[in-house]
């Protein structure tokens, strides 16, 4: 048996002693015949996680509690309502906001018929409880900021989480979640959201990928928009030592509309593999779709978007541009923007862009007096405020501006003012 | 104020472009350069700015800066900026994720403190530039905007107006400013320039077209043709050449 | 000569040419590779590395990542050589099979003293085998070696030996090694020092016999600062069961040469319900190996059932320019894969990609492009951009790009856009007195035409009639 398979069968050993329910069961006969997802495999192209499945590695987390200090540190300047550590919601730290559902069960009901890689169907066998968030029709409850937390007795455990959201028509939601886990000690986190945003819903997603620099990632949003519906995401990466976001979004209703923008900044040895699919399931449906990337040191970002359009989806209008701003020699993006039409009276439009500073951008600054310094930290900085500007929610826009710039600009800005 | 000797420049890896201009604008002085399409009107431009994709290949530009001449060539694009050169773009950039605003303070206060003025703070700054909307009658909010990003022709173009009232150049080199702009948006731009200029300053005019030199009268007028002004006049030889076309003189080189 | 029952009257190139013809037994194996090898006289390093590439390709697997429905091909029922039997002297073409002449010459190919096309050296290849080459004395007198590859094997061994086989290695892919094994013919051109070929070269393949593999195998090597121009074009008679096309192209360009290869493309595709056509696997690839070295490849396709090419340039002496321009036609139920791949490896390279991809009917019409920028191409640039245009409701058009950086101070931008003939224009058009069809081909070559500027003359003038006749009944 090579390493491969002997990884896969450590896996498939830990899970045949749990008690799975009906769909739980056909993600684990699917993983069976799949295993771990690897390089052969078109989507996985790029990512490589065995090394974060490790021999030792357990499918279960271990509980933990945490005290209001430790929480106030952990949480980073953010006011959690809904709090889950390892993987488990803590209900002493959770408090939702009035008109905002929530039920906790440990079987799973899609409302949707999603396909799922090995990754995800790993996530529905592994997740211990299914956490569910309804935003009742008609209400406007605020934002929900969600912090997913992992302690030290989470390392070298799959910590594994799942959240539905139901968005009832009308309504607007705002949610907000915060991936966060130590810098020392490898965890490997397994989440899934799902969204659906009924009609005439407005819905903003944001995921914040801070993870700490051992840590691997996997999160996959999958949302289902129906009739002139309209959900933002925003995937916004600076940690974790491999992280792949998996975004997933059927425009399934007459009029329904998804923005799905991320911006990923990475130094290091970090990578970032963001792989987004947008599927225009029928008529008038539209998508636009801004992905910038920052790649510093040895960094390596990754971008796959897909956007399907059906054959009967007519006057679909999808644009999408995926831009890369390679500050090191050694930096390196890979970028597949994809575009599958079956319908003709469409107009959809990609692009990708991957280099330096733009020349004429940065002469139309020092034409104004700006020094070339200056000029090149005033154009890094425009370019990840761009991908920063589509957030809608003021407040974690501001938050996110902020923390980008002390994590990851500030040194930056300084590096340049230091150069020859 | 400023003296051009022999200037000959090319685009790096390129063919010359211009082939030995002389030209010479004093203070209070409106110059207009004419001449059929790729004559070097705007190579000339953005040679006297420094744009990086030329190299001047021979020739000297002689600045006078209160009373003391420097050779323009010596400064980069930034520098040339800070002693009072301005070029207005003929194709604005668009710069997204800069919102207006912050780009016009700092490039404000980098002129401020090379000429050692105070720099401004922001609240300062935004009561400084209300007088100056109000002249080219662009609204507040185009402050918040992301420079030139999603803006019409017009706007764009007047951007370049309000910047160059904002920075108060000694030099003014507005490269094509009219082109793209219906008579509305012309009236407002020229109306910007002509408020602006005054006897210690300059403006060099690059331009296709008589129009605007109705709106903004020059004292001098010449016409480029492959590299080289080949005839120079006062602002009736704009009005010849819109009879008679450039040919006339071109053909006699 | 007989036409087959089953085509409309589409394709007018559908005729069988009845002539004699000799056939190993069909099927492969190392003892056809042998033979293969002894009937064309060939030395033995060559048969050794016929060998050595027949015995990777065993085994190696059929490829299956592209977004294509390939029925199974049954390798061994297909035939591997085919030649016409009287092969002629090379010098004269006097001893060309008249029919042969007469073939060519339908085609639109005259072979004859008296009418060959002035100005275009013309190497013919009938089933795998180079019949008649024109010009050959004038090619001479300037230095310039264009003859077949079998040809080339003895009186050029040093210079074939030196170059086949560097620019597309036969591990590289399921194909190629097969092409490696089995090739038959093909053209030579090698252009000296400082020599501007003084005749636009080319090569027109016809398949004719049936269950033929024809696998031919080109390589041009131009010197330091030569130039040479090389047109291809392709056609075969329509019959229901498909054919196999796997070849070869090999370009080497060394310090400031150029090459620019172009190729119209039209194999029969089968019909209206997708029986017959050809299967149309090629790898062509250019190794810009010399500073200031310049590959361009400008390719109109238009038909084989299946097709399945990605031309690319290896960018690896400095300065070194590659581009590529493409339009791609699908209709009735062809599919198309296809593409580029453009590496850069030396300092302040650049590529250019311009593709127009257009689908009728139920085609698939699908790019996949591979730009890959290596940490030692300092300065690369490229630019890239795909459109695609749908002509009714039931095609599809795909876009796949790759784009792979490992340089900081690369710059690279791709842009894509998919869009169906407006009626605003369709209607502006006809206003103006143009019937629809007219209309369709106008907007259509306006769309292509970026790409149809770089083909030569008389390339262009056939890419705009091609695309009229194929788009004549797509149009509802």
């Amino acid at each position: 048996m090579n390493e491969r398979e002997e990884l896969n069968k450590n896996i498939l050993d830990q899970m045949t002693s749990l008690t799975l329910s009906s769909e739980a069961q056909k993600a684990f006969d699917r993983f069976k015949l799949q295993g771990l997802p690897h390089k052969k495999l078109e989507d996985y192209k790029y990512t490589n996680v065995d090394a974060f499945f490790p021999k030792e590695l357990s499918l279960r987390t271990n509980e933990a509690e945490l005290s209001t200090e430790q929480l106030t540190k952990l949480a980073r300047g953010i006011e959690p309502h809904l709090v889950l550590i390892n993987g488990k919601v803590s209900g002493d730290h959770s408090k939702l906001p009035e008109g905002v559902e929530f039920q906790v069960s440990d079987s799973f009901k899609s409302s949707s018929e999603f396909k799922t890689d090995s990754l995800e169907d790993l996530n529905l066998i592994l997740s211990q409880q299914i956490l569910k968030l309804v935003i009742k029709k008609d209400t406007s409850p605020g934002i929900i900021n969600i912090l997913h937390l992992n302690t030290n007795s989470a390392i070298n455990t799959v910590g594994a989480s799942r959240i539905l959201v139901e968005v009832e028509a009308n309504s607007i939601a705002r949610i907000a979640e915060y991936f966060n886990s130590p810098d020392e000690g490898s965890f490997n986190r397994n989440h899934l959201t799902e969204i659906s945003v009924a009609e005439n819903a407005n819905a903003e997603h944001i995921k914040v990928v801070t993870e700490g620099s051992e840590s691997f990632h996997f999160g996959s949003v999958k949302a289902s928009v129906k009739a002139n519906a309209c959900l933002h995401s925003f995937t916004f990466t600076t940690g974790g030592k491999l992280s792949r976001n998996n975004i997933h979004i059927d425009l399934d209703g007459i009029g329904a509309r998804g923005e799905v923008n991320g911006l990923y900044a990475l130094r290091g040895s970090q990578q970032c593999d963001n792989f987004s699919h947008i599927n225009h399931k029928v008529e008038r449906t539209e998508s636009e779709q801004l992905f910038k990337a920052v790649l510093d040191n040895v960094s390596h970002g990754i971008f796959t978007g897909k956007i399907i359009v059906h054959r009967n989806a007519q006057l679909v209008n999808s644009s999408q541009l995926n831009k890369n701003l390679l500050l090191s020699k050694k930096a390196h993006a890979d970028t597949r923007p994809q575009l599958e039409v079956y319908a003709d009276d469409v107009k959809c439009a990609h692009g990708a862009t991957v280099g330096q500073l733009s020349e004429e951008e940065l002469f139309y600054l020092e034409s104004r007096a700006i020094s070339p310094r200056d000029a090149k930290i005033m154009l890094c900085h425009g370019f990840v405020q761009e991908a920063l500007n589509k957030i809608k929610h003021v407040e974690t826009k501001k938050y996110l501006e902020n923390l980008l710039y002390t994590e990851y600009e500030k040194d930056i800005h300084q590096r340049i003012r230091e150069e020859a | 104020m400023i003296e051009i000797k022999n200037l000959h420049a090319k685009v790096e890896d390129g063919d010359e472009i211009l082939r030995g201009i002389n030209l010479s604008i004093k203070p209070g002085e409106v110059h207009a350069i004419m001449g059929p399409n790729g004559s070097g009107k705007s190579t000339l431009a953005k040679v006297i700015a420094g744009h990086p994709a030329f190299e001047v290949t021979e020739g000297t530009i002689q600045y006078d800066v209160n009373n003391k001449l420097t050779d323009l060539l010596e400064f980069e694009a930034f520098e040339r900026a800070q002693k009072g050169i301005f070029l207005g773009f003929q194709y604005p950039v668009e710069i997204p994720g800069v919102s207006n605003f912050s780009f016009l303070h700092e490039s404000f206060n980098e002129v401020c403190k090379a000429q050692g003025v105070n720099e401004t703070t922001a609240e300062e700054f935004r009561e400084f530039l209300k007088p100056k909307l109000d002249l080219l009658e662009m609204n507040a909010s185009f402050l918040d905007r992301p420079v030139n990003t999603g803006f019409s022709g017009g706007e764009k173009k007047k951007n370049e107006i309000l910047q160059m009232a904002v920075l108060n150049p000694r030099l003014s080199l507005l490269d094509e400013t009219d082109s793209g702009l219906d008579i509305d948006a012309l009236k407002i731009v020229s109306k910007g320039v002509n408020a602006i200029k005054n006897k210690y300053n300059a403006v060099l005019l690059v331009t296709h077209y008589q129009r605007l030199l109705d709106y903004i009268v020059p004292d001098y007028v010449h016409v480029l043709s492959n590299g080289q002004i080949i005839k120079s006049g006062g602002k009736e030889l704009a009005l010849e050449l819109e009879e008679k076309g450039y040919d006339w003189l071109t053909k006699v080189q | 000569m007989s036409q087959s029952d089953l085509q409309g009257s589409e394709y007018k190139y559908g005729f069988y040419t009845d002539i004699e013809t000799e056939e190993f037994p069909k099927g492969l194996n190392e003892d056809i590779v042998r033979r293969i090898s002894a009937k064309k006289e060939e030395p033995e390093w060559l048969l050794e590395y016929r060998l050595k590439a027949f015995r990777h390709w065993q085994t190696m697997t059929h490829p299956d990542w592209a977004k294509l429905d390939i029925p199974a091909i049954d390798f061994e029922d297909l035939y591997y050589y085919s030649a016409p039997k009287k092969k002629p002297e090379l010098s004269s073409l006097d001893e060309v099979d008249p029919e042969l002449l007469a073939t060519f010459e339908k085609l639109g190919i005259p072979l004859g003293e008296q009418k060959r096309i002035s100005g275009v050296a013309v190497d013919a290849v009938f089933d795998s085998v180079s019949v008649a080459t024109t010009y050959k004395e004038d090619l001479e007198k300037v230095g310039v070696i264009f003859c077949s590859i079998s040809e080339a094997v003895k009186e050029y061994p040093d210079l074939v030996k030196k170059y086949l086989g560097t620019v597309v290695p036969y591990t590289d892919n399921f194909y190629a090694a097969l092409n490696c094994a089995v090739f038959s013919d093909g053209s030579f051109v090698y252009i000296p020092k400082g020599v501007t070929c003084p005749m636009d070269l080319s090569t027109y393949f016809r398949i004719n016999a049936k269950e033929t593999g024809q696998f031919e195998r080109t390589l041009v090597v131009a010197d330091e600062g030569s130039f040479v121009n090389y047109l291809e074009g392709c056609t075969a008679p329509q019959r229901d069961e498909n054919q196999l096309h796997a070849a070869i192209v090999e370009l080497v360009a060394l310090d400031d040469a150029t090459i620019r290869y172009s190729t119209v493309q039209n194999w029969y595709a089968g019909d209206k319900n997708g029986k017959g056509g050809i299967y149309n696997f090629v790898t062509k690839r250019g190794n810009c190996l010399g500073k200031n070295s310049n590959i361009s490849w400008t390719q109109v396709e238009a038909g084989s059932a299946i097709t399945w090419k990605y031309p690319g340039c290896n960018l690896i002496g400095d300065n070194s320019q590659g581009s590529f321009y493409s339009v791609a036609l699908t209709n009735h139920k062809m599919q198309a894969d296809t593409g580029t791949k453009m590496v850069h490896i030396g300092k302040n390279t650049k590529s250019t990609i311009i593709s127009k991809g257009i689908s009728a009917e139920e085609s698939e019409n699908n790019y996949r492009g591979l730009v890959k920028v290596m940490p030692s191409a300092d300065g690369a640039k490229n630019y890239s951009q795909c459109d695609s245009m749908l002509v009714g409701a039931a095609c599809s058009a795909n876009t796949f790009p790759y784009i792979d950086v490992k340089n900081n101070t690369a710059t690279v931008e791709h842009e894509a856009s998919t869009t169906k003939i407006s009626e605003d224009q369709l209607f502006y058009l006809q206003s103006r007195g143009m019937d629809m069809e007219k209309c369709i081909s106008m907007i259509v070559n306006g769309f292509c035409s970026q790409v149809f500027k770089e083909l030569p003359l008389e390339f262009s003038v056939e890419a705009v009639k091609l695309l009229e006749l194929k788009l004549e009944n797509s149009i509802g």
